[in-house]
């Protein structure tokens, strides 16, 4: 089995692409197995959604909620990796059938660990050095140009720079992939592309606005990419399952929206000092703060550093109160609503890292991007570097000889599917659901 | 010139998570659940006091990997990593020219949590293990597909559930397959054959059988259940937690029966699985050049003082482990130790059986000499859950200061209360006053040399990038 996973590619937009006749290659593949629209996780950022896609669970069992964490009890922060992964991923599982896997960048595999075959870190990972998962691998690597990530300090200093960089760091990766590919016959192969989603961040306004010099440079990207996966179609033979997905869609930025900022000013959030930076600076008597995107976490007792807040009837009073304010903020200057819905971590967790769930998260509507710094003075801001930000339903799924497209899959359900199609037991605890049996196409 | 330098034994330290000292035959309990400890003890020493320093996995192990308390080293709460300033006992032994390697059952040991630092082979188990027992994944992969088709079938979801359990309760029942165990040994026993380059082993591992939710295999799960009840009604006790505490007096006393039966299987078996390791162990190496040492983390409640599992409580429940370790250069064999000492010790001794310097820095003694009477302290030091209570205990003697961070403090006399039923905090306040005053000397002795925790990768340069992706603030 092949799995290619194209960061931030939106279904619809690549059904736009198809219909203005781009894309050959991806349009081929998703005759092959006809493709999907696909819901991601809450929130719907790529180390959330990864881990959701290798574990085939939610949040609340596999434990990763964001780019970034609290230690509980503590205001010290942290960046999620593959050590705080809280359940098996399908490397794992399908090492221990005896099945040799391969994974190249998929987030959230930093640091690599020992599985049957080999993982390549993520774009979690400090360098080049800690992604490999030893001296040989990244001498490998390092011979081949690979990059861990594309600097996105290059983007915010010059746009028209950046482009070429992002060329070199994806060729890279495909020079990486198909070395590793060659090297032997592998049960499961997944490279994941980065490059697509940075592109969006960067130029998703720039393209849907058709900027005459990056609009065209933003699909000349997509063709880059397409004449990849042509290659990558070559690769394979008839019994080769080819699994193409994304992990969710993206929008144009309208606004980024500060939701701390939105907290202090109601009275929620105070500082112990004038210029906050981060958690360590909140004051014990706030009520709630905010982490990237649009996870609020309530003051409760025992289980926030000065946590004051009684569960129970007093958490549930507070938090109702906070809920139904959160969902008037409005944008300052129109008075347009800036929020979807208010979910509760009831409705969307459940597992043994239910504790460290966030007690609320903002879903908003499309174009306000919720943001989780300290102590900026304006509640929202439009950048100019920044233009694309994550949408949740967009995300897309092929399967080869597997008709998904009058099918709505959830990204949890890909990790049964792929461990059914390879004959290896879904284990009860799996939230996803297999979505069915894969027939080989033939001829 | 022929090498003077004595050979260093092979050292062997085993974890059966979550078992209590009174439930062990060992220990004079009254179902035979520990022959294998038993015939272990009569080739070296067991203790009869042996106190956890703390009631849950991450920082006792932190204590057993370090020599040091849990206010020392600092890993009191799941996110927190071991600080790389402090030697762990796999770093020391690996200097000292030993291949080593870690099999865990239990999370809590990970590269997260620093735990497994200094080991060469790491073996994951808790990766690999599904706790659950049983599992019918293609039938309960059905009843999802078809609960998420709309509120309407929802009666029949329910039923098809309630038929599921049945039958996996049917299962589970007959079931052999065990939490890890088995494979755990099978893991091990590859490990030895496979690289044996004459270098001395340090083999950890952490069996997670007699943890809850008490699901021995086949036959253990029935041993010592009694006969009048029915599988069904069994797996209803074992599948609840609190709730039964809180039911009427009959069907209380009737589900912690079912559950402390239950557990005394798990212990069976995880003995059973501790017989075979110590043939695996035998057949490869010289017994008299190996030490093997058995003990657990903490033990586990069952009603008593109102709690069911290890949570929050420093009662002796929680605290009274066995412990057993067979080195006949060290022990001498059938030895028995009625002096308390605490598993915090485990480090020294390991050290010094390897012929190592134990660490002037060590918080613990080497019990591979005379065994002098100490006070023994343990701590419960991150809340585990959300109404979690820091608490401490400090013993002399039978005498034990419960010392409470709400000021509620109990005092005992293990000696003539050894269920800790009645406190004399009013009764003998001189005492209660005056190990109060010990321990907080104590504590701030340990405040002063505790080592600050690293925050598991915290690296400035992926932070840079995620701050240009403005993904963090």
């Amino acid at each position: 089995m092949l799995v290619v996973a194209l960061d931030g590619v939106p279904f619809t937009f690549v059904r736009r692409l198809f219909e203005a006749g781009e894309l050959p290659n991806l349009r081929a593949i998703a005759e092959r197995g006809p493709m999907a629209q696909m819901d991601t996780s809450v929130p719907n950022v790529s180390s959330v959604a990864w881990a959701s896609f290798m574990t085939g669970m939610n949040p609340g069992k596999h434990n990763i909620y964001g780019f970034l964490d609290r230690h509980p009890g503590t205001k010290k922060t942290y960046i999620p990796t593959a050590r705080d992964v809280r359940a098996p991923t399908i490397l794992d599982r399908l090492s221990q059938a005896g099945k040799r896997v391969f994974s190249m960048n998929v987030p959230v595999t930093y640091p690599p660990r020992a599985v049957n075959g080999l993982v390549i870190g993520c774009f979690l990972s400090p360098n080049l050095e800690k992604a490999s998962p030893s001296p040989e691998v990244y001498e490998v690597l390092q011979g081949l140009g690979y990059q861990v990530d594309a600097d996105p300090w290059r983007a915010r200093r010059d746009k028209a720079d950046f482009l070429p960089h992002l060329v070199e760091v994806f060729d890279a990766r495909m020079a990486a992939t198909r070395h590793f590919w060659r090297q032997e016959r592998w049960d499961f192969f997944m490279t994941h592309i980065m490059e697509t989603d940075r592109l969006h961040h960067f130029f998703w306004e720039e393209m849907e606005t058709e900027d005459p010099r990056f609009a065209p440079a933003f699909l000349d990207f997509y063709r880059r990419v397409d004449r990849a996966l042509g290659e990558i179609i070559a690769w394979i033979d008839d019994d080769t399952t080819l699994v193409v997905l994304s992990d969710h869609g993206f929008c144009s930025i309208r606004q980024e929206v500060h939701v701390n900022t939105w907290l202090a000013q109601s009275g929620y959030l105070s500082y112990t000092t004038d210029a906050p930076k981060g958690l360590e600076d909140v004051s014990p008597s706030s009520v709630a703060f905010s982490f990237d995107p649009g996870r609020i976490y309530l003051n409760v007792r025992g289980r926030e550093a000065d946590g004051w807040i009684e569960p129970g009837p007093d958490y549930d009073r507070i938090r109702d109160e906070l809920a139904a304010a959160l969902a008037g903020m409005s944008d300052p200057d129109n008075g347009a609503p800036m929020v979807e819905r208010v979910l509760r971590r009831e409705d969307l967790y459940t597992g043994d890292a239910y504790a460290a769930a966030p007690d609320l998260v903002l879903e908003m509507v499309e174009g306000y991007d919720a943001k989780g710094p300290f102590g900026k003075p304006e509640l929202t801001f439009k950048g100019e570097a920044l233009v694309g930000m994550h949408t949740t339903p967009d995300a897309l799924l092929s399967i080869s000889g597997l008709a998904l497209d009058a099918k709505r899959p959830h990204i949890i359900d890909v990790a049964p599917t792929i461990l059914s199609r390879l004959g290896v037991a879904v284990p009860d605890e799996m939230d996803g659901v297999s979505l069915g049996d894969v027939v080989p196409v033939r001829g | 010139m022929a090498d003077v330098t004595p050979a260093r034994p092979n050292i062997v330290l085993v974890v059966l998570d979550s078992v209590r000292a009174t439930n062990c035959s060992a220990y004079g309990h009254g179902r035979l659940t520990t022959p294998h400890l038993e015939r272990l003890a009569e080739g070296g020493a067991l203790f009869e006091q042996a106190t956890s320093v703390g009631c849950w996995t991450l920082p006792v192990h932190a204590s057993l990997f370090t020599g040091l308390y849990p206010s020392r080293h600092g890993v009191t709460i799941s996110a927190e990593a071991l600080s790389t300033d402090v030697p762990t006992l796999a770093e020391r032994l690996s200097a000292a020219g030993y291949r080593t390697a870690c099999f865990s059952n239990n999370a809590y040991i990970s590269d997260a949590s620093g735990m497994t630092r200094g080991f060469e082979h790491v073996d994951d188990i808790w990766r690999v293990t599904n706790p659950r027992g049983v599992s019918l994944p293609r039938l309960s992969q059905r009843i999802k597909a078809l609960e998420r088709r709309g509120p309407l079938l929802r009666p029949i979801v329910g039923l098809l559930r309630r038929a599921k359990r049945l039958r996996a309760t049917w299962k589970a029942w007959r079931s052999r397959k065990d939490s890890g165990a088995e494979y755990t040994n099978g893991q091990i026993r590859d490990w030895l054959a496979s690289s044996s380059d004459g270098r001395p082993f340090f083999i950890f591992v952490n069996y997670m059988e007699a943890h809850e939710p008490y699901l021995p295999p086949y036959p253990f799960n029935r041993r010592f259940v009694a006969g009048r009840f029915n599988p069904w009604r069994v797996v209803q006790s074992a599948g609840r937690r609190e709730e039964i505490l809180r039911q009427d007096a009959r069907r209380r006393a009737e589900d912690l029966e079912i559950l402390e039966g239950l557990y005394d299987g798990t212990i069976a078996y995880a003995d059973e699985r501790v017989r075979e390791l110590t043939d695996v162990l035998d057949a490869a190496a010289d017994p008299d050049s190996t030490l093997v040492a058995v003990t657990s983390d903490h033990g586990d409640a069952f009603g008593e003082h109102g709690h069911l599992g290890h949570r929050l409580t420093l009662y002796e429940e929680l605290l009274r482990v066995p412990l057993v370790i067979r080195f006949p250069g060290m022990f001498q064999p059938g030895s028995r130790v009625a002096t308390p000492v605490s598993i915090g010790d485990l480090f020294p001794t390991v050290l010094d059986a390897a012929g190592l310097d134990t660490g002037a820095d060590s918080d613990f003694r080497s019990l591979g000499h005379r065994v002098e009477a100490r006070p023994i302290i343990a701590e419960n030091t991150g809340p585990k859950s959300i109404d979690g209570l820091l608490s401490r205990t400090y013993r002399d003697g039978d005498m034990k200061l419960l010392w409470r961070a709400d000021g509620k403090h109990e005092l005992y006399d293990l000696g003539a209360d050894p269920g800790e039923r009645r406190s004399l905090v009013a009764d003998d306040p001189a005492t209660a006053r005056a190990f109060e005053d010990r321990l907080e000397g104590w504590r701030r002795t340990m405040e002063d040399r505790r080592v600050s925790t690293a925050d598991a990768d915290y690296d400035e340069e992926t932070l840079e990038r995620l701050r240009g992706l403005g993904y963090v603030g």
